[in-house]
């Protein structure tokens, strides 16, 4: 999941990076508002976190550029600001979520999950192909009960895969959504980890869930 | 109940009523005393005229008459010489009312009594008892009240006109009776009057603690009626509710201020939270660990520098910073400043240029520490904000009213005209100083303004596109 921080505070978009990448989400950090607007056009976030007061551009005009454009990324607004009125005009601009600063990382961290839920069919916190279960919070994949040790980069694309479950994902989709901007995308990677995922995930089971769609990319499939 | 009414004998509408009925009370006396007083000397004047008068007559007709009466002989027509006298004063005496007692003596020999005095005769006054031709006496036979009479001693002939007082006494006693039976009434009205008159004008004073009485903290917009009025409850009305506007804009100010200052602290409590909780979510390297402190250290500095800019600014809001003016030598104090920062600037490789233009001992009278304050913010802005490898000017002067003149100028990201007003504006940060790198927190320059005010000062700014920026500062 690739989520993008927008805030001007340096130190505060650092240890939000810093916790996202703890709980396997890649992270770009934008420190203004023209900065931000412009990775927002141009990137396909899952999840773009942002404060409203940024410099040059603020965080309520992106918000209503973004929606303006059909842009559907959900955003969950962060600020100092605590007034109802200010909640009110950032939820009514098109934010999705509300967090007030000083934040509670474990709340910022449930939320975000919450928002990465929303455009998905799969409400749980536990995703589940046939056998195959994620904890999304705990971090932990399972198959018939049997626990599945991942490592962060394979623990984000099954999640990826997982949460957009039954369609088909291109590998520059996977590299775009697993890996920060500083990533060149060599897909050969993606392939990598794509094998070193099925033989961790289907290896020894009768059914298979991980395919392949020659030419396209890959997809998790139910049963 | 019982403190129901001691409570209304306190009110101003009791107090009132009472005094406007004391003082209409008292106007009445007065009024009753002088017009008693009045009518008495007026009837007794008359009386008095009235009494010489026919003293006068009834001498003049005795005299002119020239009958010698000592030698009176009784005949047909005149018994007696009180008769004779009787036809003779005739005229002076019939129009007189009934009761006029009258008595004519000649060299000491009665010759003439009305038949009121029923054969009494009168004794004649001591000289010393009469004024102007008027003296009283009294006498239970002739009347119950006291005789006042008119006594002519002339030729010989001495005469008597008497007349009681009955009449005088009368008028006078029913004059009295009068009163006592309208004072009454009056006061009466006086007092339905005077408590009709309080409770209309106090029944406004009601309405208003009425209404100010709802007024709290969080209805300040409220605003008192009656203001229109252009009476003394209208101004009262018109004052308090300019109070209220004034004490709403204070609240207002304050609470922007809280907002505003909270608002500010809430960013290196945010990073402080988020990276101890960060840390303490999984472990860490010693060397994250380190960094991790070595950041929470920059932020709680960060937060002590925050707290002593709004103590301070609030030092200065309710004036608790005291001003020792002393005469000073400004250019010594912004040369030893520009010292202070050489290091800093040359980091930056900033060339700081101090020119003196005022003359040789020339001294302004300000407080040496709070004017270092100024200039040091000043410095340390010019140097913060400005471009590497650019040049920040200081300049003292002296202008023509013998007043300080400093020039603080430098080169930085240009800022636009309309924003330069802003600059002093207490937490107004502009685009670049919300880098928080810089830890602009946007109070120094509205320190600096209110520091100058303080000295009876001014300090503007002026920019140009280029990104020339000066700070004039005249104390």
């Amino acid at each position: 999941m690739r989520i993008l921080v927008v805030e001007d505070e340096k130190k505060v978009a650092s240890f939000v990076k810093k916790g996202l990448e703890e709980d396997y989400y890649s992270v770009d950090v934008a420190l203004d508002g023209k900065e931000g607007s412009r990775l927002a056009f141009s990137d396909e976030y899952d999840l773009i976190i942002m404060d409203i007061m940024l410099p040059f551009k603020d965080g309520i005009s992106i918000l209503k550029d973004l929606r303006k454009e059909k842009i559907t990324t959900p955003i969950l607004m962060l600020t100092a600001k605590d007034d109802i009125s200010d909640k009110v005009l950032g939820l009514d601009s098109g934010a999705d979520d509300y967090l007030p600063k000083p934040f509670a990382f474990d709340e910022l961290l449930a939320r975000v999950r919450a928002l990465l839920r929303r455009n998905n069919s799969e409400k749980n916190v536990i995703i589940k192909v046939d056998d195959l279960e994620l904890d999304t919070q705990l971090h932990k994949a399972f198959r018939k009960g049997q626990e599945i040790f991942l490592t962060p980069k394979e623990y984000s694309i099954l999640e990826y895969l997982m949460r957009n479950k039954n369609h088909v994902i291109s590998r520059v989709k996977l590299s775009e959504h697993v890996y920060d901007y500083h990533f060149d995308s060599d897909t050969n990677v993606i392939d990598v980890y794509i094998n070193k995922l099925r033989n961790k995930i289907d290896k020894g089971f009768d059914k298979t869930v991980l395919h392949t769609v020659r030419g396209i990319g890959y997809m998790l499939k139910e049963n | 109940m019982l403190s129901n009414f001691i409570k209304y004998f306190k009110t101003t509408r009791f107090k009132t009523t009472l005094w406007y009925s004391a003082v209409f009370l008292l106007l009445e006396v007065v009024i009753g005393i002088v017009i008693y007083a009045y009518l008495k000397h007026n009837l007794y004047e008359e009386l008095d005229i009235s009494l010489n008068k026919q003293a006068k007559m009834i001498y003049r007709f005795v005299k002119e008459s020239n009958i010698d009466l000592q030698e009176f002989k009784s005949d047909s027509i005149y018994s007696s010489p009180n008769e004779l006298v009787y036809d003779l004063i005739f005229e002076a005496v019939a129009l007189n009312p009934k009761n006029t007692f009258v008595q004519v003596s000649y060299n000491n020999k009665n010759i003439f009594s009305t038949a009121n005095l029923m054969e009494q005769i009168l004794k004649n006054p001591d000289s010393s008892e009469v004024h102007s031709g008027i003296y009283t006496f009294a006498d239970t036979l002739l009347s119950k009240h006291i005789i006042r009479a008119a006594y002519l001693d002339k030729d010989g002939y001495k005469i008597i006109v008497a007349f009681p007082l009955q009449l005088i006494d009368q008028t006078l006693e029913s004059l009295t009776d009068i009163y006592i039976i309208i004072a009454p009434i009056f006061l009466l009205f006086s007092l339905i009057g005077g408590s009709v008159i309080s409770f209309r004008a106090l029944n406004r004073i009601d309405k208003i603690i009425k209404e100010t009485n709802e007024i709290t903290a969080q209805n300040l917009t409220k605003i008192i009626d009656g203001g229109d009025f252009n009476d003394e409850y209208g101004r009262l009305v018109t004052t308090m509710n300019k109070m209220i506007q004034r004490i709403k804009t204070s609240i207002d100010y304050m609470n922007q201020f809280s907002i505003s200052a909270s608002h500010e602290l809430k960013t290196p409590l945010t990073i402080l939270r988020g990276e101890i909780e960060i840390a303490l979510k999984s472990k860490k390297t010693p060397a994250e660990y380190q960094e991790i402190l070595r950041s929470n250290y920059e932020e709680t500095l960060r937060l002590i520098n925050i707290v002593e800019h709004l103590f301070y600014i609030s030092k200065l809001d309710y004036s608790l910073v005291r001003i020792e003016k002393v005469p000073t030598d400004l250019a010594a104090i912004v040369q030893e400043s520009v010292k202070k920062f050489s290091n800093v600037a040359e980091k930056k490789q900033i060339n700081i240029i101090f020119n003196n233009d005022a003359p040789d001992n020339f001294k302004v009278l300000v407080d040496i520490n709070l004017f270092k304050r100024i200039i040091i913010n000043l410095i340390d802005n010019a140097i913060k904000y400005g471009n590497p490898n650019s040049d920040v000017v200081i300049a003292v002067d002296k202008n023509r009213e013998d007043k300080g003149l400093i020039r603080i100028s430098n080169y930085s990201e240009p800022i636009p005209q309309n924003i330069l007003p802003k600059l002093f504006e207490r937490f107004y940060k502009t685009e670049y100083s919300r880098n928080r790198e810089l830890g602009g927190i946007g109070l120094g320059l509205s320190i600096v303004k209110s520091i100058v005010e303080m000295h009876a000062g001014s300090i503007t700014v002026q920019s140009r596109e280029d990104g020339f920026i000066e700070f004039v500062i005249t104390i």
